[in-house]
């Protein structure tokens, strides 16, 4: 028996040594980029791609089938082939973070704009500056400050559709109960008091994934921004913090008495982000605070609900707002080696023709982030409808988690506390302008 | 057993065991039962049986993933692997449980740091760039190796002491050079050792997901493990899809582990007769 | 003969594990201790003398994470290592060792996001099977928030941890278990030794390194957990299931990077303290049994 062990031990290992080596060959071919940027490399690159297609690497977050559809037919139109790595979505940030600084991103990027692209990703070191492309006339104005920086470089282009932050209600649960869209946080109470009588569950809250606790907060954000005008610069330099947000706070500690009044669904600390999206979608609950991408997923998994969801706001008395999600970037590392298919790709993507291809996929992925993007009205689907039309009366604050000088970090854990009644929505915001301030110190930021 | 009746006392062990078992078996019965319901059913998170059997969740993800491919994939990277870990760690063990000096206490405290030093991903990042190594499977084979050796080398080293160097002794006197001595007589010695080694690491690199995540970039290098996140997104609500998904990753560690642990047996009669 | 010794026990059979352990473990883990001392945005590094270390201390929940990773070490070490060896003296003696013992090692084969999606759907408090079945048989009172509750959480996550890894401690007591010569036993039962006697004095001085080394892996895999919480619970509710080690991730999650090495160096100080001193303590009653 032991000889049979003992063989068995040389031949794995021969094998293994033999594979290993083979496959390691294979994968440092030029087809993928992850070898590092060394100039040795570079003989059998060039006429290896001469004849093949060429193959972008592509790394993103969280997984769709339909964007392997559309993002396969842009490949086809441009004649490059596309290697997608999926990445877990509560992961993304991390793994690109390292591998832009070990230059080890992919051919084509996809990451959070502004700040988080400027900071996280080192994008003055580390990625490629698109000024130079005629698509960037195209960006819409209100978000162009997220992709052209102040000194007129572009390390990224909006790679999607732009996404709003506020609540998805159920409409059939609306009328069941006989209300309609609160435009104020007292409104929100009232609506809640009535959907619960009809048997809904007024609020739906996801703590087990804790980010979707963050959405509140930094909705109502952008009524910091509308009302004291220059609050982001401020808290940037230091001379105010988040303690000075009185409607970002209110947001949690309203969350907090949603709890406490009997709105929410009562098992809001082991729900997820999927349990929300079905409640909100079959109507058992009549309110979700989430990211518009939402409707992209229930158009996945639910199609024949996706008309029965709708959009408003964080409803706050007076003027409104709407904190806008600008677009995540396309962008590409110095280090990729095929910087030129991959502009191509951007390029034909931000054109009308990859744009109708992107929105002929995805009909709920939002508002286009080009100008001359024309949606066919009547295919509309009605959340998407909704969203457009908050657009023209609300006026738009991009998200301060991609304008703020520092990441703060992930603080849904915080609002966890601030539901089970550990700490309050002041509490959340000392404790951020604290990560904050020691964040910015430890990279320098003036004022720090 | 001669007589055909069970004494009392195996009566007694055996339905305690068995009640331990449903402990163990109940989860994976869930797994089980659920990747054969409908998704409506399967969220119930239930035990009961589905009013119909769904086994076509199991080819639905198979459409949804690559299988072939990230089973293949992972086959190659635990084999080369655990392969090198077993041959290598065997031998470092020799070494250090058998000499009484220097070398071995160094050895030794070189093995606890690896056990408990966790490993820096942005330097290994360094050095597998140097050998031009990143974005390669072997470069996380052998990042595999060099984490995951330091228990084998601890747990072959306690097995090692349990057999006598009076063996070793004999063989040289015999004329036995060091590598036949090691690779013919003690290596074969060490087969229930290995064996269980051979268990453990395979579940280790097979069940990984940080290096391949952070070492490899291509989605052609994806990993059975890895197709989990391909049910967390869109599917997540499909919890029949999800256990389905999981016991499609797990079945080939349960397999080796059912065929292996014959040979745990067939070494420990080996090593009894000689012993 | 020590000559011979160290001729035959040549060190050119450690030099194949030596050069890939050192080349990419030891050198690059070393290196990154260096950055502990420093502001990292993995570019560059400013050096920044003690400060990550206060700052890691300082931290608010730090005192939390502590006492959560104490908890869960020092439950699971005595749970893994008493669980595993009742279960391996049981299937020692038991006819139908090979069949039970597949079945308690299985669960060791299940990756940790396996392991989390199955224990989040088993302890969900309204529909999971475990409340469920608590109720059936009338036990309501014990029908708790498993995975959702301050004093819960910590508790449930240990038996996630020991219900998965029982397997791996009793492989290594079996393994121990065949090295025991059978004529051994054999000649105490003649000497009319009963089964406890035997255990003392036979079965458990022979298990002493398996036991040693159990409760060596136990106090290391608790002081390190990592993977279960941050699938499982993510460290909450709130900072209920907090752990070191999840702590410190959270950290390098934001990008601070030398303040998370910082974070690594102070958990690798406390394990490698509290492991040389275990085994001290270990060897030490090791000779006197």
């Amino acid at each position: 028996m032991s000889k049979v062990i003992r063989t068995a031990l040389f031949s794995l290992s021969a094998a293994a040594l033999v594979t290993a080596a083979a496959c390691g060959g294979n994968n440092a071919s030029p087809s993928s980029s992850s070898t590092p940027p060394s100039a040795g490399s570079s003989e059998s690159a060039g006429s290896a791609n001469t004849d093949k297609k060429v193959t972008i690497s592509h790394a993103v977050g969280g997984d769709s089938p339909s964007r392997d559809v559309w993002m396969k037919a842009i490949g086809e139109a441009v004649g490059v082939e596309l290697d997608i790595q999926v990445l877990p979505l509560e992961q993304m940030e991390q793994i690109y973070k390292v591998k832009a600084g070990t230059n080890d991103l992919p051919d084509l990027i996809s990451y959070h704009p502004g700040a988080r692209t400027r900071d996280d990703l080192q994008a003055k070191d580390k990625l490629i500056d698109l000024s130079d492309m005629p698509i960037i006339q195209n960006i819409l104005d209100d978000i162009k400050p997220y992709y052209v920086e102040q000194d007129g470089k572009v390390y990224g282009v909006p790679g999607q559709a732009l996404k709003f932050g506020g609540i998805a209600y159920n409409k059939k649960a609306f009328t069941e109960a006989g209300v309609s869209i609160p435009q104020s946080l007292d409104e929100l109470f009232a609506v809640s008091e009535q959907l619960k009588a009809a048997g809904k569950v007024p609020l739906y809250l996801s703590a087990k994934d804790s980010w979707t606790l963050q959405i509140p907060g930094l909705a109502a954000f952008s009524y910091d921004q509308l009302q004291s005008p220059g609050i982001l610069d401020k808290i940037n330099t230091n001379q105010a913090t988040f303690k000075d947000a009185a409607h970002f706070i209110e947001a949690f500690d309203t969350m907090k008495k949603m709890v406490d009044q009997g709105y929410v669904n009562s098992d809001y600390l082991s729900a997820t982000y999927t349990n929300g999206l079905q409640a909100i979608s079959e109507g058992k609950a009549g309110m979700y605070p989430v990211l518009t991408s939402a409707f992209s997923t229930i158009l996945d998994t639910t199609p024949d609900l996706i008309n029965d969801v709708g959009f408003f706001p964080w409803p706050v008395e007076g003027d409104k707002t709407v904190t806008v999600w600008p677009p995540m970037i396309y962008g590409i590392p110095q280090s990729s080696k095929n910087a030129d298919a991959v502009k191509k790709y951007i390029e034909f993507f931000a054109s009308s023709e990859g744009q109708k291809i992107y929105f002929d996929t995805l009909p709920a992925a939002g508002v286009p982030a080009y100008k001359g993007v024309e949606l066919d009205e009547s295919k509309l689907l009605d959340p998407v409808k909704e969203m457009i039309e908050v657009t023209k009366t609300a006026k738009q604050f991009a998200t301060v988690d991609f304008s703020v000088v520092a990441n703060m970090g992930a603080f849904g854990q915080t609002v966890q506390e601030i539901l089970m009644g550990q700490k309050s929505g002041a509490d959340l915001a000392a404790e951020l302008s604290d990560i904050l301030a020691k964040n910015a110190k430890a990279k320098g930021a003036p004022g720090f | 057993m001669k007589s055909r009746s069970l004494p009392y006392g195996q009566i007694v062990l055996i339905a305690v065991l068995s009640a331990l078992s449903l402990l163990i078996l109940v989860p994976f019965y869930l797994i089980f039962i659920n990747s054969l319901k409908s998704p409506a059913e399967a969220s119930e998170l239930g035990l009961a049986f589905p009013s119909k059997l769904e086994w076509s969740n199991y080819s639905k993800v198979f459409e949804v993933a690559d299988l072939p491919l990230a089973f293949t994939n992972s086959v190659v990277l635990t084999f080369s692997s655990v392969a090198i870990i077993l041959i290598s760690a065997a031998m470092a063990a020799f070494v250090i449980q058998r000499r009484k000096d220097g070398w071995s206490s160094a050895l030794n405290v070189l093995v606890m740091l690896g056990l408990v030093v966790p490993p820096a991903i942005v330097p290994l990042y360094k050095v597998l760039s140097f050998f031009h190594l990143n974005g390669t499977i072997l470069g996380v084979v052998l990042i595999n190796v060099a984490t995951r050796s330091p228990l084998s080398v601890f747990l072959a080293n306690q097995f090692l002491k349990s057999i006598s160097k009076e063996i070793d002794e004999a063989a040289i006197i015999d004329g036995c050079g060091k590598y036949k001595l090691f690779f013919r007589i003690v290596l074969p010695l060490m087969g229930p050792i290995m064996v269980t080694l051979f268990i453990f690491n395979s579940t280790f690199v097979w069940n990984d997901f940080m290096y391949v995540l952070y070492f490899l970039s291509s989605g052609k290098q994806m990993t059975l493990p890895l197709t989990m996140y391909l049910f967390t997104g869109q599917f997540g609500s499909m919890w029949n899809l999800v256990f389905a998904n999981i016991l499609i990753i797990s079945a080939p560690l349960l397999i080796i582990y059912f065929f292996a642990q014959r040979f745990i047996i067939a070494g420990m009669t080996a090593g009894a007769i000689k012993g | 003969m020590h000559k011979l010794e160290r001729k035959t026990y040549s060190i050119s059979f450690a030099i194949p594990w030596l050069l890939i352990y050192g080349i990419f473990f030891v050198l690059p883990t070393l290196f990154s201790f260096y950055y502990a001392f420093t502001d990292w945005d993995l570019t560059s590094a400013k050096f920044s003398g003690f400060s990550n270390f206060v700052e890691m201390f300082n931290n608010p929940v730090f005192s939390t994470a502590l006492a959560n990773t104490a908890i869960f070490t020092i439950l699971s070490i005595i749970l893994k290592v008493a669980v595993s060896l009742a279960l391996a003296m049981a299937l020692y003696h038991c006819v139908a060792s090979n069949f039970f013992r597949t079945i308690f090692f299985s669960p060791y084969v299940l990756s940790y996001i396996a392991i989390g999606v199955l224990f989040t759907a088993i302890m969900h408090p309204e529909i999971g099977v475990l409340n469920k079945a608590l109720r059936a048989i009338g036990l309501d009172f014990l029908a708790l928030n498993w995975l959702i509750e301050k004093g819960q959480v910590i508790y449930s996550l240990v038996f996630i941890d020991v219900w998965k890894s029982a397997g791996f401690h009793l492989a290594i007591f079996i393994a121990a278990l065949q090295t025991i010569p059978s004529d051994m036993m054999e000649s105490a039962s003649i000497d009319g030794a009963g089964p406890w006697k035997k255990f003392r004095y036979i079965t458990f001085p022979m298990l002493a390194s398996a036991f040693n080394a159990n409760v060596i892996f136990a106090l290391i895999v608790g002081l390190t957990k990592f993977d279960l919480v941050f699938v499982t619970t993510g460290g909450g509710p709130g900072y209920y299931s907090e752990v070191l080690k999840t702590l410190v991730y959270k950290q390098f999650a934001m990008g601070r990077y030398g303040l998370a090495t910082a974070g690594e160096l102070i958990i690798f100080v406390i394990v490698i303290t509290l492991t040389v001193t275990m085994r001290k303590f270990l060897d030490k009653r090791e000779v006197e049994v």
